[in-house]
Formats: structure tokens, sequence, C-alpha cells
């Protein structure tokens, strides 16, 4: 079958390197090809009992090796990009009958559309048309707060279209920090968000993992923690996510699945708010594989790289969801090594501190 | 990390400075200070920081007092040799650097910052980086560079480039990891007191 691609303006690739290309899409597993693909620009913050806002910006039907390559142009989406420059994509594939999320965020740089990585969105992303592994339900943990729920289900609702039926806040791990003997450090997160946190989906089976999204708003003020020697744990704030519901309907899906529901769980706003999470246990800066030393009374910064990721960050509505920080002008990390001459200042991290997704410290 | 041909415009983070306006070049006993401008491409050896916001302070240092700066590791992944020729300092002004030196890669330690350079140490002009030096559980060779204060309050170098030969070409590997000194209880990151 030959590759269809509707949508795809011709600017999508050109030799210049600018190329509109927002998903190269790899199918994987049994019967690939012919699928139906639309893509979406989507507003994850919602607006209880209110349809979720969303643009389609493409459609293309896969190839007979499940290749689809969808296009957006930048200008038509002014109106999705958040605080930081990123946009919420969601795409959908109809396989079964049914129709299959998966959520993904991008960045124009002025030639192409970048993912979290800074990867062109021409590298094709592999998506799977097995069925959804359904992820164990989020282990016990903080209640949500602040749970706001739609009054009533808004009438006439449009059948494959999301509905935002409630929100609330969960803390979710944003990073982890490690100061050794003799130092004082710090660890700051804002005045913008800059997190990626898993969308979680459920298609009437349990959750899954959907892809992420992207959280930047922004906020008066950033929060930052003040930690004194030998501190090993990671760190949480505070987002707020909403709960949305789909029904199955022509649109989207074959008659055997009309009125099926579907739920699906967003990031969709960062709310502040700091407190500290486990500690991180293990011995550190052991080796000198990665390590540095540092002379009393100096200091070390780090910022722009993307840091660890953290299965299990969140968990909303039952949904267990991970969460990946960067280090930027958004978040970043300070140390300051004391005075005292007798005391050995150790960083480290693999390959080095300047491009590992944590550094610890001894 | 980027190694590049001699010799190109150097890119300060977020501000480019034209070059034949701000270039003032220092030779000094292999280390060239720049306060200003040069630019990219590919050799054999790796290392150097050329992408994140990243720097080292030294506080409450006296005038005329060195410390040391090594933060910069060299990595060599090809199967060519490659001779190390001189470091070029960009910004900087109110420091002075010393003779560079290095440090194989069965030192003991690798430093970030020290009151004093190791003994040990060997002149980095004509030291060779063999083939995968830094590759493995091979640490790398490590850049050192003794650095004095000339004045009060607060110096910054905006990175450092590594001039190297292979085959019969010249490259640069560029770090602009900044290097900030003080003679107050400053702080290392940009817009800091």
């Amino acid at each position: 079958m030959a590759l269809a691609v509707v949508g795809v303006t011709a600017s999508q690739a050109r030799a210049d390197g600018y190329s509109t290309t927002v998903l190269s899409m790899q199918l994987s597993g049994p019967d690939v090809d012919g699928r139906a693909v639309v893509v979406r620009a989507v507003d994850n913050t919602g607006s209880r009992g209110a349809r979720q806002v969303a643009q389609v910006l493409a459609t293309a039907t896969t190839s007979d090796r499940g290749a689809a390559v969808l296009a957006a142009e930048p200008q038509a989406l002014a109106a999705f990009v958040d605080d930081t420059g990123w946009v919420n994509f969601e795409s959908q594939v109809l396989v079964d009958g049914e129709p299959r999320f998966t959520s993904f965020s991008r960045r124009w740089t002025g030639t192409d559309w970048a993912d979290r990585d800074g990867r062109p969105a021409a590298v094709p992303l592999t998506m799977s048309t097995a069925a959804p592994t359904v992820t164990a339900e989020a282990p016990a943990g903080l209640a949500m707060t602040d749970v706001s729920v739609a009054r009533q289900a808004s009438r006439g609702e449009v059948a494959c279209v999301w509905y935002d039926d409630s929100a609330g806040n969960a803390l979710t791990t944003i990073g982890e920090f490690h100061t050794g003997a003799n130092t004082k450090g710090s660890f700051t997160y804002g005045s913008s968000s800059d997190s990626d946190i898993g969308v979680g989906y459920n298609y009437g089976r349990g959750w899954s993992v959907g892809g992420s999204g992207h959280v930047g708003n922004s906020r008066s003020t950033y929060i930052r923690f003040n930690q004194s020697s030998n501190f090993h744990r990671q760190l949480r704030s505070t987002f707020q996510y909403v709960h949305w519901h789909l029904t199955l309907g022509p649109s989207c899906a074959s008659a055997s699945r009309w009125g099926q529901r579907y739920q699906k769980v967003t990031p969709s706003s960062w709310q502040s708010g700091s407190e500290l999470g486990p500690v991180v246990k293990g011995s550190f800066c052991k080796s000198a594989a990665g390590r540095r030393s540092f002379a009393p009374n100096s200091d070390f910064y780090r910022g722009s790289k993307r840091a660890y990721t953290y299965g299990a960050a969140a968990k909303a509505w039952g949904a267990s969801l991970s969460a990946t920080s960067g280090f930027s002008k958004f978040v970043d990390m300070n140390y300051h090594f004391g005075g005292n001459k007798k005391v050995r200042h150790y960083l480290c991290g693999r390959p080095d501190i300047l491009s590992s997704k944590i550094i610890y410290a001894r | 990390m980027t190694t590049r041909p001699e010799r190109r415009p150097w890119h300060r983070r977020r501000l480019i400075l034209p070059l034949a306006a701000l270039a003032i070049a220092l030779a000094v006993g292999g280390v060239t200070t720049v306060r200003g401008a040069q630019a990219p491409t590919a050799g054999p050896l790796s290392g150097g920081n050329e992408s994140v916001e990243a720097g080292v302070g030294l506080r409450s240092l006296s005038l005329g007092q060195t410390f040391c700066y090594g933060l910069v590791v060299l990595r060599n992944a090809s199967r060519r040799q490659v001779t190390l020729k001189r470091v070029q300092v960009h910004g900087g002004e109110g420091l002075q650097v010393g003779t560079p030196r290095v440090m194989g890669p069965r030192r003991p330690e690798t430093i970030a910052t020290a009151d004093a350079c190791p003994k040990g140490t060997r002149p980095l002009r004509g030291y060779v980086v063999p083939p995968g030096s830094g590759v493995g559980d091979d640490l790398g060779v490590e850049v050192l560079l003794p650095i004095t204060v000339l004045r009060k309050g607060k110096s910054r170098i905006d990175g450092i480039s590594v001039m190297y030969t292979s085959g019969g070409r010249s490259y640069w590997v560029d770090d602009i990891t900044n290097v900030v000194a003080c003679t107050y209880r400053c702080e290392a990151r940009p817009g800091g007191r």
C-alpha cells in the first residue's frame, strides 16, 4: 500500500533543513498497514464539564510498512503554545475498530519541531498496534488534594471527544538532589515549570501509559530547596491533573465499540508548593570515574540539561505517571563548598557531572 | 562537545561577539586570551562542554592568589593519536592564566577546582593523547590551568578552547563552562552577587 498523507504541506521537508514534520510514526506489531492516523494539538488544562480544546492538524494512512508522517505549520498553533514554547499533541490510530491514543510534545526550533531531547520530529517514533500494557495500579500514597468535579455531564456530549470531568492536585517528583560533607546547595524549580509528565489512558481494561505531556506554565515565583550537608533525597512539587472521558462513536470506532467509554489523565499545570520526597540511599562518588573534587570556598552550578525520569512520580485517579524535569533556566542546581580544608568535596555523575542526569555528592 | 578545525569564531552562550572588534589575543606560554569570539567541527578529540550552562567559582581569594582549574577532560575515541598544542581562554579579564598542564589517565583524582595544581603534571604543549584515551574505564586527559587573580572584584572566564593537531590538521575542542574568581564572597552563576 502506498503511503498516503493528507495535510502535509509543501514545506514539510526542504533541502535547507526546514521541516514542519510534527510526527513521524512507525507502527510495530500486527497489521500495521492502512491504519488511519490523526494528530491533534491539545490543551491539557481543561475546564470542568467542557470538551477538550483541540485542533486537528493532519490525518494520514499508514504505509504497508506501518509508516506515516504528519506535519503542522507552527504559525497555526499559537493558541496551543505554553509559557515555555511547547505544544502538546495527541495522536490517534485506529486499531481493532477502536482508537488508540499517544500524547507527545514538541517545540518549534525555528526550522523544525523537536522533542524534549532536541531530536527532530522527523526521527520515527515507534508505536505498537498490540494491546496496551496495563500498568499496575498506582501504589498507595499521598491522596490527591483540591479535587473538583464537573457538576454534571455536558448535555449532548459529542462522541469521540474528550470531556473534562474532574481535576485535582498531586505531589509529583521533580528531581533529586545530593550534597556531600561541608556543603550547602540549592535546587531551584521555576518560575516556569519545565516537566514532562506521563499521560495515562484507560481503554476500559485498566490504566496504561500513553506518552507524556509538557507542563510549562509560569507562576509568579519559583521554589528553591536550600539544603545543608549530606542531603540525599527526591524532591516534589504539586501539579494539577485533569481526568477526561470519551465515548466511542461512529467517527472514531467501529459499530461494535460504540458507547464504550475511555478515560485519560493528563498533567495540567504546575501549582507550586514543595515537599521533600523519599531518602535516596546508597554510597556515592566512591569511584574515581566521573568524579570531580572541588576546592574549599568554591562553587559549582549547572543548568540546561535534561534530568532523570522518575517512574511513578505521581498518581492520579489510580494512574501511575512518570515525570522528567529539565535542568534549564527553569531548573538548576548550585553547590557551595565550605572552607574546611580537611574535608574533600566531591561531585560525581556518569559520564561526568556536566552531562549526567543526576549529580551525586560525597 | 565539538571539535573544530582551526580557526573560527567563538560562540559565547547567548552572546556571539564579533571577532574583529573584540578579539585581543595575548599569548602566554601556550595560552591565548581572547575577549571575544570564535566557532565549530569534527576532530578526533571530545570532552568539552559546548551546551550545558555551568560554571565553577572560587570566592574570597586574595590578590595574587593562584588556584587550579581542571574541569575539562579530553577523550580520544578515534584511532588516531593527537598532539595537544595550546589553550585559548575566552574572557578572563583580571585573571592571568599560567602555562597549561595535563594529567594522564592514571591520576589519583580529577579536580574541578583546587588550591593548587597537583604534582606530577606534564606540559600540555606537545602532549600526545593516544587512541582510546577516555574510553571505557580510561579517565582521559585532564587539562589543568593555574589561574592567578590580578584585580579586586569578580572576574569571569567564559570558556576555553584546546587546540590540537592530528593527521597534519589543526582542530579545537571548545568548552563553555564558566570559571569565576572573586576577592569577595561572590556567587559563580551569572546574575549572582
